[in-house]
């Protein structure tokens, strides 16, 4: 195995000083052109994308709660079946900010929120693809990559964009670092290094600061703010490891592994981030909590937690990743490093167990292959070389560049900054209508019925539309399920549910079980349930429109919607009588 | 060539490698510490030895008179020696009778014996034969006896276990499996493992867990759930009234235990114990009010329209006797504060005596189950378990 650096530091090596005229540095290439539109497109769907009806609302339900008690909740404060269930938040401190922006700019601002996050997260990826590879255009296919990837878990508005955006300014601060993280400018005598590879060992004091108190900085809030901090920890224990094994490889002395500055740098940057992790209000049961938290018998029957199914985009797209690492290391010169090498198998691993990890996946994938990929394409560098040997007399058409590109950048930025929902109060445009900001099939008149007949006993709901119902329903309503709770609950409450959901036999006695007097039903994705509730002896269907379906054997429920019926007849009748000549 | 480290820097490697390990043993240490803490919350409670006996309360001959409490409890004797006696049957005769029973009669199995047949595999095999599925049998937490699974089986959860507590059984009493010998505490543990807050028959477990436990302390179920009496007060109380087993006459009985076993040692808080009692009230109110003229309660006790399509295989006698029974047996252990009138427990009791002596031995052996809480009931009316009652007068 090759342990060579990456090529950033052989490119700064060569620090030759040319004059360029204003013309030359107000011009752009074609690369920067497609940068400027891939971020101007991202900017604008991110502010488009629909607020999702299943957990968001559960985080920001948490986070009122939180406020409102100024402590953390012992159990599920919304799921009464899931009482005595230890309950640890893990991303409390994103609950809290979810709830104060919902409480401060209402569901406008959980939106942009959102798109400003995830489009500063994937900015910051790209950063750390560019100090990697140093090329734009490479670095926005990887972005390109990275967002194809993990296309099935982009648009998702919960607490792991948080952890999303601390692993891309750990990545940016890791790339940075691996411009120094050399072998052969650590390990080499200083006789054999020349001046401008001495300059490359010389490390800035700000990358110093980075390493040794950003990053534990970042753990500090990325273990309050989302669970998936442990998957940062594996990203920088691995570094070290990698370290570890590229040293001892070279070396076989485990003097020099322990001498090497870098095997020391990663593993104090390692123990003072798990440090940084340990200040959360669980301390190191939130690290056990996150490690066992897969394990819990649940997540089986979630979608998101079920084993990589190969047929699946998921699957396609991880086998096309590993097609794509392998046609990479056989073409590419550039060397392996070995961190990466564990990363990708890690992560891997962990996507063929549970789908939801493709996401983390995308991300080091992504980052392992940037300089492959770099060396890989034909660089300006190459083609530079090319022309000197005279093997092309014309400048490609991809490595002009222009003013007039430029001016376009410009504008495509502008367009897609003025046309996003972001910039509209700005502009003092119509702000997007807010039945366009919740996703279609948010059940927002259902709730607004319950809230002038609220059930007052056991309901049983879709889990997926549990956390709207606690967020919009009535309060205090009795849900039988939430997204948020599932590892929550009970596995016999879970199986209950399931069996209710799925209209399976004995379905109603599993249902008596609980008491329940009002079924909420999702009448497209329910449909077997949908029919048998409408037939249950003593229900009445009480409420129903083209989402879903509330039918209750509670009596002042069903007689107050009832009078209510027959006054609005009355009303009718009345009304037509008036037209009457 | 190769050259020799220099002791300082080996030194100085040495002491940076042991801090380091060190730093990262501490860590793992304290993780390890608090894996340990968590696993220790899911450590079950102490059983106690012998479980708390739950006395009667009264004596009131207007409900039943010596002579008609002998002459039913004659009625209803356990005849199922012999070969394969429903277990269903042998569990609620040795809950009825208990322990004590003797008969002259040759016939009738003593409580001994039942205790035997239930929890010795060589005296089950000798009444059900080797070919018989035992009814014993090993699952991942422990010993349990096999649940409506053919008629050598228990027809209700943690019945049987429940059975041996009231009659007395103590936790170290030997088990005889057909892989071996253990003791009765193997089977206590093995409800109190599996137990779930939400399973579909949760009340005979109660009555395990209120006989048998030590402390009052919360403990933490398999499924990670923290439970205590409160909640599984709640839990009972959760449901509609006449759900469940028995018209849910048996959640009402296990209620009742609960407050009986809470003043002898302490397992509700007061807030538990009022919500009890509130409940039992109430349910008292309802049945005050729904009782039929003639001093039973059928089916639909609560006062609803009476829904027979999932009720074939039930006489209208015996949908009564099993109603009316199970009520006036939680009654005879309720405290004072949740009685109904005396005229209503007057009436219910007459009705059972006339009812039970007009039942031809045919409708007694079909009915035996619900029988034996009616007879039960009726022993408790008067301050006396069954085997207390001199029923050998009735031979001649």
């Amino acid at each position: 195995m090759s342990v060579d650096s990456h090529p950033g530091s052989v490119q700064s090596l060569t620090s030759v000083k040319v004059k360029r005229s204003h013309r030359e540095l107000l011009s752009m290439g074609w690369p920067q052109l497609i940068t400027c539109l891939w971020f101007a497109t991202m900017f604008f769907y991110f502010g488009n994308v629909h607020i999702f009806y299943s957990d968001i609302w559960g985080h920001v339900s948490y986070g009122d709660w939180i406020l409102a008690n100024q402590s953390l909740p012992q159990y599920d404060p919304f799921l009464s079946l899931a009482e005595g269930v230890r309950c640890i938040d893990a991303a409390w401190l994103s609950q809290i900010i979810f709830a104060k922006i919902n409480g401060v700019w209402g569901v406008r601002g959980l939106s942009h929120i959102f798109a400003l996050t995830v489009f500063t997260t994937h900015v910051l990826f790209w950063f750390a693809f560019y100090l990697k590879s140093g090329r734009v255009g490479v670095s926005t296919l990887a972005s390109f990559l990275l967002v194809v990837i993990a296309s099935s878990r982009i648009a998702i508005i919960r607490p792991e964009i948080f952890g999303t955006l601390c692993v891309a300014i750990l990545l940016v601060i890791m790339a940075w670092s691996e411009k120094y993280d050399s072998i052969k400018s650590n390990l080499l005598p200083e006789d054999d290094l020349d001046h401008s590879l001495k300059q490359t060992q010389k490390i800035p004091k700000t990358l110093l600061i980075s390493l040794y108190f950003g990053i534990p900085l970042i753990f500090l809030a990325w273990a309050n703010l989302h669970g998936s901090f442990v998957v940062g920890l594996a990203i920088l224990g691995l570094q070290f490891l990698g370290r570890v094994i590229e040293v001892g490889w070279r070396t076989r002395s485990l003097i020099e592994i322990c001498s090497d500055k870098w095997v020391r740098r990663w593993l104090v940057v390692t123990e003072l981030s798990v440090c940084g992790a340990l200040l959360n209000p669980y301390h190191i049961d939130l690290f056990i909590n996150s490690l066992t938290f897969p394990r819990n018998p649940n997540l089986k029957d979630v979608l998101e937690w079920e084993p990589l199914e190969f047929r699946d985009a998921e699957g396609i797209w991880f086998c096309a990743s590993w097609v794509l690492m392998l046609g990479l290391f056989r073409r590419s010169r550039e060397a392996i490093r070995t961190a990466d090498v564990l990363r990708v198998g890690l992560l891997s691993l962990a996507v063929i167990i549970g789908v939801r990890m493709i996401g983390w996946f995308s991300v080091v994938f992504v980052y392992a292959m940037v300089p492959h990929l770099a060396n890989v394409m034909p660089g300006k560098r190459q083609q530079g070389q090319s022309q000197a040997t005279g093997t092309s007399e014309k400048m490609s058409f991809w490595a002009k560049k222009s003013p007039v590109i430029t001016a376009f950048c410009v504008l495509i930025i502008w367009f897609g900054f003025a046309f996003s929902n972001i910039a509209t109060p700005l502009f003092g445009g119509t702000p997007r209508k807010i039945d366009k900001i919740y996703s279609q099939g948010t059940p927002r008149k259902l709730t607004e019925f319950l809230k002038l007949h609220p059930p007052q006993g056991q309901v049983w709901n879709p889990q997926w539309w549990g956390d709207w119902l606690v967020w919009d329903g009535p309060p205090g309503m009795n849900v039988f399920m939430t997204t948020n709770a599932v590892h929550l609950s009970p596995p016999r409450v879970w199986k209950d549910y399931l069996g209710i959901a799925r209209a399976n036999r004995g379905w109603q006695s599993a249902a008596e079980k609980y008491n329940v007097s009002t079924f909420i039903v999702h009448k497209e994705k329910q449909v077997k349930l949908d029919e048998q509730v409408r037939r249950l002896k003593g229900f009445e269907i009480v409420y129903e429109d083209d989402l879903g379906i509330v039918v209750t054997r509670e009596p002042k429920l069903i007689s107050a919607v009832k009078e209510k019926q027959d006054s609005n007849k009355t009303a009718a009748d009345k009304s037509e009588s008036e037209v009457q000549p | 060539m190769q050259t020799k480290t220099p002791f300082r820097k080996k030194l100085s490697v040495a002491c940076y490698l042991g801090f380091h390990i060190l730093l990262v043993s501490a860590a793992i240490g304290w993780g390890a510490v608090r894996f340990h803490s968590w696993e220790e919350q899911k450590q079950l409670p102490q059983i106690r030895l012998n479980p708390l006996k739950v006395t009667p309360l009264y004596d009131r001959p207007s409900i039943v008179s010596d002579e008609d409490l002998a002459g039913v409890l004659y009625r209803l004797r356990p005849q199922f020696r012999g070969t394969t006696p429903r277990i269903n049957h042998v569990d609620h005769a040795l809950r009825f009778w208990g322990i004590e029973a003797t008969f002259d009669d040759p016939k009738s199995l003593s409580g001994i014996e039942m205790r035997d047949i239930l929890l010795d595999h060589r005296s089950f095999n000798q009444v059900w034969g080797e070919k018989s599925k035992p009814l014993l049998v090993q699952n991942q937490y422990g010993i349990k006896p096999r649940v409506q699974d053919g008629l050598a089986s228990s027809s209700h959860e943690d019945h049987t276990l429940a059975t041996l507590a009231e009659v007395g059984t103590p936790a170290d009493y030997p088990v005889v499996t057909p892989n071996g010998e253990t003791t009765l505490a193997a089977m206590i543990q093995e409800t109190l493992s599996s137990f779930s807050l939400n399973q579909l028959e949760y009340e005979w477990s109660t009555l395990v867990f209120a006989l048998y436990l030590q402390s009052p302390q919360d403990w933490m179920t398999t499924e990670g759930q923290l439970v205590n009496f409160d909640l599984i007060a709640e839990r009972i109380m959760r449901q509609q009234p006449t759900k469940g087993v028995c018209y849910g006459k048996h959640r009402l009985h296990a209620l009742v235990m609960l407050l009986r076993v809470d003043e002898q040692a302490p397992i509700l808080t007061d807030q538990g114990r009022e919500k009890i009692i509130l409940y039992l009230k109430n349910i008292t109110a309802l049945l005050v009010k729904t009782q039929a003229k003639e001093g039973y309660w059928d089916k639909n006790w609560d006062g609803r329209k009476l829904e027979l399509s999932s009720e074939k295989s039930f006489t209208p006698r015996a949908r009564r006797i099993l109603a009316t029974g199970h009520a006036m047996e939680w009654w005879a252990l309720a405290p004072e504060e949740v009685q109904p009138p005396e005229e209503t427990l007057k009436k219910a009791g007459h009705w059972l005596v006339n009812s039970i002596k007009a039942m031809p031995e045919s409708e007694i052996k079909s009915s035996y189950t619900f029988l034996s809480h009616a007879g039960r009931a009726l022993a408790l009316w008067r301050g006396k378990f069954p085997s207390q009652v001199d029923i050998s007068q009735q031979d001649q």
